[in-house]
């Protein structure tokens, strides 16, 4: 299935419809805290959630083109993660040991992914993302709707059981995202796990659903999240 | 270039560790000339707002110590040796 290949050590991080142009947003992926952000290119960047400066967190920042400021005394970080601009001293050449962590990121069926063991180097990011695209059996017609992300505050082995309790039809466990047919639709859910206690859930329909069959899911989505939460048996 | 004294409650190892991993951070040279557990006197060159930087980052310290006071002398790199230093600084 095209997703396939992302199975291969990544993690799906948000919805690639949540993070626009000129926008930042934090995350959680197992304990770590992260920045994704979006440049005006829409080349999308995943860093450690840190500025160097005084540790504030990135996502809080102001996207400008293809930089991110840090809130707090305005240190610009370029694409590649370097301060190029502290506002306070417009005229020193910042070096680029002030920099803050990249992590490699992609962006493939709707879902913004980060290499699951942040430790890929950012060039392999988008060379991965074009051999997931080639080697996909997906009509280039074929359509992609996000529908959600979800927070649950349940372990994602619960998670997956709930979602095969729930949509009793078939289901693919990839690890990093369930594959699941049913009621004739095919939906991706991108598994995040944000602690061993949390994750999030997003869900993309591989198909265009009506607004009925849209409220349907997300009715589902949210009593599997009440039953998980409050422990009760989906 | 700049000779910066510190004194406090500074265990040995875990200042100077601090110290260079702050320096290197901010791309400064980092040499120690003295150190106690009461006192640590370091040169550092690099631009001046980035020494500036580093002052007030060591004037936080890691948990473990405590900065009372930070002194500051400019020094001259010619002909000076780290007993010079010491002796200009005291």
């Amino acid at each position: 299935m095209f997703v396939d290949s992302m199975d291969d050590g990544w993690l799906p991080v948000a919805l690639g419809r949540d993070v626009e142009k000129g926008a930042s947003a934090g995350a959680v992926v197992n304990g770590q805290d992260i920045v994704i952000w979006r440049d005006k290119s829409g080349q999308v960047h995943i860093w450690e959630d840190r500025c160097p400066h005084r540790g504030m967190k990135l996502s809080f920042g102001f996207v400008r083109d293809d930089h991110i400021a840090c809130l707090y005394h305005g240190w610009e970080f370029g694409p590649s993660g370097k301060c190029h601009r502290i506002p306070a001293h417009p005229e020193l050449d910042v070096p680029p040991s002030i920099c803050t962590k990249t992590y490699a990121a992609a962006e493939v069926a709707g879902l913004i992914w980060v290499a699951a063991d942040f430790e890929r180097t950012t060039s392999d990011t988008y060379g991965h993302a074009q051999i997931v695209s080639q080697s996909s059996n997906l009509r280039s017609d074929f359509d992609l709707v996000a529908l959600r992300s979800i927070y649950i505050d349940a372990p994602l082995v619960d998670i997956c059981d709930g979602i095969a309790g729930i949509f009793r039809g078939s289901v693919v466990n990839k690890g990093a995202y369930l594959l699941v047919e049913a009621d004739h639709l095919h939906l991706l859910f991108g598994l995040q796990p944000v602690s061993n206690q949390c994750s999030a859930v997003h869900i993309v329909v591989l198909g265009q659903p009506d607004v009925t069959m849209s409220k349907t899911l997300l009715q589902k989505i949210q009593i599997l999240r009440l039953s998980l939460e409050q422990g009760e048996v989906v | 270039m700049i000779a910066m004294t510190f004194h406090g409650l500074l265990p040995v190892q875990c200042f100077a560790n601090f110290a260079q991993h702050r320096a290197t951070r901010l791309s400064l040279e980092m040499d120690i000339v003295s150190q106690n557990i009461e006192h640590a006197c370091f040169v550092i060159q690099g631009p001046p707002v980035l020494i500036d930087a580093f002052e007030m980052a060591m004037s936080l310290g890691p948990a473990e110590c405590q900065v009372h006071t930070i002194a500051r002398q400019n020094i001259s790199i010619a002909d000076i040796d780290v007993g010079e230093i010491e002796e200009i600084i005291a």
